[in-house]
């Protein structure tokens, strides 16, 4: 009997590079991903009282000490944490919202998440979505849900537009859409000197 | 291709929405009372007028949550966006003049139109 592996759902795709830089993008596989349904005001009591963090306004995250908040809609959030952090990140939510209606889901093994970095990164973005992702209006500590090509994703900008390197993003992807995305990704950045990247299923790319 | 003002997220490219009926059509209580042309009218039976209309909105793509609008459907204007359980706003629209004169609300040939009373459908 073979040993259990973790297979991400990228185990096959390498990081791409434009040239100089100018798009970075990979998957960074097997980040603890929990799906906090709780009122908006319980969801405080247990963000706090596990990450010191408060809620994240609308269409917003919060990080501290590796634990990422992101605000999904007025009920739902998405907690984000260090590989192998998901058990212990879920008792500790469950067990500070102990009596009150509330759900978390360990969504590690659903989603997965890819980086997208760069100096050009915001542009290659804006073709692949009707979000506007305009520096003015899409900004560091935003997080939104949108459609990206053909498949749906949130989408977190980490660092914002004067950091060294550029805007980086981060791209929380359903599994069975991440080889697409990292494609279409890869295809959006090819006028900067992205390798092409042809996917698995042979989907269509957009732009 | 429009943008729709989510009460939750701020404007949004309508495709990232998803349309959902009517709004404020109330499930009867008496559903057990009900006749099988009253029922039908609660599931089936829709306004679908012409001019301002409630109706729902999901934002399927975004915050996951329903909401309703008040939309023109001559023209496509939004009025007004609600959450569920909010009365709808006091709003005026005004339906585009047509060459022809149509009837503000239906196709204006309302001598053919087949007229039926399905009680709590309309309600």
């Amino acid at each position: 009997m073979n040993a259990p592996v973790r297979r991400s759902p990228l185990a096959h795709r390498e990081p791409l590079e434009a040239a100089d830089q100018l798009l970075r993008l990979r998957e960074r596989p097997f980040e603890a991903k929990l799906i906090l349904r709780a009122h908006a005001g319980d969801a405080e009591l247990a963000l706090r009282a596990v990450a010191g963090l408060d809620t994240p306004g609308n269409c917003r995250f919060l990080d501290t000490d590796g634990i990422t908040a992101a605000w999904l809609s007025p009920d739902e959030f998405l907690v984000l944490g260090a590989v192998g952090k998901e058990h212990e990140l879920a008792e500790s939510l469950a067990s500070a919202l102990d009596w009150r209606h509330h759900q978390v889901a360990n969504v590690t093994d659903y989603y997965t998440t890819l980086a997208f970095a760069g100096p050009k990164a915001r542009e290659a973005l804006m073709k692949l979505t009707t979000l506007d992702m305009h520096a003015r209006s899409f900004v560091q500590g935003d997080a939104r849900g949108t459609v990206f090509g053909h498949c749906n994703a949130w989408i977190l900008q980490r660092a914002d537009d004067e950091t060294n390197g550029g805007p980086s993003f981060d791209l929380i992807v359903r599994w069975s859409h991440a080889d697409y995305l990292f494609c279409a990704l890869a295809h959006a950045g090819r006028e900067w000197g992205m390798p092409e990247a042809t996917p698995r299923g042979g989907e269509n790319l957009l732009a | 291709m429009f943008v729709i003002d989510c009460p939750h997220c701020g404007p949004r490219d309508q495709a990232e929405f998803a349309y959902a009926g009517e709004a404020h059509i109330a499930r009867p209580a008496n559903a057990d009372e009900l006749t099988d042309a009253e029922w039908a009218g609660y599931v089936f039976m829709r306004r679908n007028g012409k001019g301002l209309y409630a109706e729902r909105w999901w934002h399927a793509a975004g915050c996951r949550k329903f909401f309703n609008m008040l939309r023109n459907t001559a023209t496509d204007q939004i009025h007004a966006v609600y959450r569920i359980g909010e009365r709808p706003p006091e709003v005026k629209a005004d339906l585009p003049r047509t060459p022809s004169g149509e009837a503000s609300i239906g196709s204006g040939n309302d001598a053919v139109k087949l007229v039926r009373d399905t009680g709590a459908g309309d309600a």
